[in-house]
């Protein structure tokens, strides 16, 4: 019969949720810095902090009760969403980055394309797919 | 392959809540909701769990449709 482990359930809830905070709180000043060069960029990414930061606060809370109450935090299920959806990620960066290398010395992209401003949007990237694949996994059911 | 599963009527004959078998499995209960409607197919180790907690076998809960 399945067995919950409890022990360190919450302290690897606790690890992940404070990193989170960490980044988003990164993605804070990041933002603040840039908000003398770009304005609009700037309050994005300030947004998109506090929002990570309010969601991961919830999802703590959520998840600290569901713990608390005799649930796991995994299971065979999420696992295996997880590992499919980071797949699927890793894949649609590869094509992500190929498609930048194509067009990266474009003339038409008037050297806007840095390689700074490439490894940006390739981390964007891959965060934003890896939250779809994830969203999208967890409501068909699971992977096949 | 399709899956059917009599789960939810085991379940209802022991009274059990989707919550309480979870906890029982040591799974989240939305594995359960999906198990249950179908649309995930469990690994061996939980199909023997949930039918050991519901008294039953693995053929009786998990019907595949050929």
């Amino acid at each position: 019969m399945g067995e919950i482990k409890k022990t360190g359930e919450t302290g690897r809830l606790a690890f992940i949720v404070g990193l989170a905070i960490v980044i988003s709180v990164s993605f804070i000043f990041w933002g603040v810095n840039t908000l003398h060069e770009n304005y609009l960029v700037g309050i994005c990414l300030v947004l998109g902090a506090v929002a990570a930061m309010t969601i991961s606060m919830w999802i703590f809370l959520s998840e600290r009760r569901k713990i608390a109450s005799g649930l796991p935090m995994q299971d065979e299920r999420s696992k295996m969403i997880f590992q499919k959806a980071t797949s699927y990620t890793f894949y649609t960066t590869l094509y992500f980055v190929l498609f930048m290398m194509i067009f990266i010395d474009e003339p038409f992209l008037n050297d806007r394309l840095t390689a700074g401003r490439a490894l940006e949007a390739a981390m964007a990237e891959m965060i934003l797919a890896l939250l779809i694949f994830l969203g999208y996994f967890h409501i068909r059911g699971a992977p096949e | 392959m399709p899956m059917r599963t009599r789960v939810k009527e085991y379940r209802a004959r022991y009274d059990l809540t989707q919550e309480e078998l979870a906890r029982k499995v040591g799974v989240r209960r939305e594995t359960i909701v999906y198990m249950e409607a179908g649309k995930y197919v469990p690994s061996l180790k939980l199909a023997h769990d949930v039918a050991v907690a519901l008294k039953a076998t693995v053929d009786e809960l998990f019907l595949f449709d050929d």
